[in-house]
């Protein structure tokens, strides 16, 4: 959320001003939120075969590209669901379920929105379940501004399918200590 | 006398204390978001234009009521459950197919509640609360009977104008409050924004009609 606050000084004749205020809604992180280490067992339930795609690329990035050992031989730490959860905007969405210590996570819950999942391809399915797990590793969407060379997996408007180098730092940072 | 007046004030209190409801399985559900989820949205708009074309319906309304809604998802482990956001529409700036008369009430759904009730914020889109006043972006939604029901074409389809109370100065001091991530903020649809510093709520209200007026005559593509 973007609060623009504005001062009306209607004795000057000044029009109101408006300055960027970044909300300080809910997370003391912003909306950054870390896993609590770099092992991250994933539960795949009853995924559907597009699900399954999303899922599994998003574990193999996650586990090729950074020093998160990500996996699903385990359970605990990301749990994945895809359902029909109709025309809501969004094609996969991610929340922390179960907080730990501040501006950490225990559980991440991920899905995948079968309503939407049907129309894209193999490869926009394979950039989503890219992007979804990165914000399970700590990652926040990217903008054309910090991503010139738009291939970063966690834009919005395109569809990139891997983690670039300043995702990757930022994973390995996160799950440093 | 005294019992009755304590029987009053717990039923009050009980009153309060649910008043958030339960959702379709039971759960009862907080009555403010302590979550945040983050989704990979279906649309993208780098111009007003842009977003008021894909919308269905661009209003100026005010937030009347706020209810639980419908429960999806049921059929997997992680449902969800809507709020039904009441809008009052003080004037319609676009539309297209079904048509909406000023002074009717729509639905938007809005995210919502998690599978044991626990409130959240849907890309940093703020909870609506009864009272909030400003710009709204609507998409039909297609998976509800006789289309009556709304959501925001976008994370950033909610522009509210509001008033609070300035410390600073005898004069009220007034916000103007988009909704959604800043980063996409910034490189969405208002972008124009940061040309807009030292101006104020006429300049925006003058670009979100400039924009329907645009899209209504087809032009911007």
């Amino acid at each position: 959320m973007c609060r623009i606050g504005g001062h009306v000084a209607a004795g000057l004749g000044m029009a109101a001003l408006i300055s960027l205020v970044p909300s300080a809604a809910l997370a003391s992180h912003g909306n950054v939120i870390e896993p609590d280490n770099r092992d991250h067992y994933m539960d795949r339930n009853s995924l559907t075969a597009d699900g399954n795609l999303a899922a599994t690329y998003g574990q193999g990035r996650l586990d090729s590209q950074t020093n998160m050992r990500a996996t699903f031989d385990g359970s605990g730490d990301v749990e994945i669901y895809d359902g029909y959860y109709g025309d809501t905007g969004w094609y996969g969405r991610t929340y922390c379920a179960d907080t730990g210590s501040p501006g950490e996570c225990d559980v991440f819950t991920v899905q995948f929105n079968n309503s939407y999942m049907g129309g894209l391809s193999d490869s926009k399915i394979r950039s989503l379940g890219c992007h979804e797990l990165g914000h399970t590793a700590s990652l926040n969407e990217r903008s054309s501004s910090s991503d010139s060379d738009n291939n970063s997996c966690m834009r919005v408007n395109i569809w990139p399918s891997s983690y670039d180098s300043h995702d990757v730092n930022e994973i390995n940072a996160a799950v440093a200590s | 006398m005294k019992n009755v007046f304590k029987t009053v004030i717990g039923l009050l209190l009980a009153m309060l204390i649910t008043a958030c409801g339960n959702n379709g399985l039971g759960e009862e559900l907080d009555d403010h978001a302590t979550r945040h989820a983050d989704g990979r949205e279906t649309a993208h708009f780098s111009s007003l234009v842009e977003m008021t074309r894909a919308s269905d319906l661009v209003v100026k309304a005010r937030v009347t009521e706020v209810e639980a809604g419908r429960t999806v998802g049921e059929d997997v482990d992680a449902p969800i459950t809507f709020r039904d956001v009441s809008l009052e529409i003080d004037e319609v700036l676009f539309q297209k197919g079904q048509k909406v008369a000023e002074g009717a009430t729509v639905t938007v759904e809005e995210e919502g509640w998690d599978a044991n009730g626990v409130g959240y914020e849907m890309n940093s889109v703020a909870w609506s609360r009864v009272g909030d006043a400003g710009y709204f972006y609507l998409k039909r939604k297609t998976d509800v009977a006789d289309g009556n029901a709304y959501r925001l074409v976008h994370s950033s389809g909610r522009a509210l104008i509001g008033a609070s109370p300035d410390e600073r100065s005898s004069q009220p001091a007034t916000y103007i409050e988009i909704s959604g991530d800043e980063s996409r903020i910034k490189d969405g649809p208002w972008s124009f924004l940061a040309d807009l510093e030292k101006t104020g709520e006429p300049s925006l209200s003058k670009a979100i009609r400039s924009a329907a007026a645009t899209a209504e005559a087809g032009g911007g593509q």
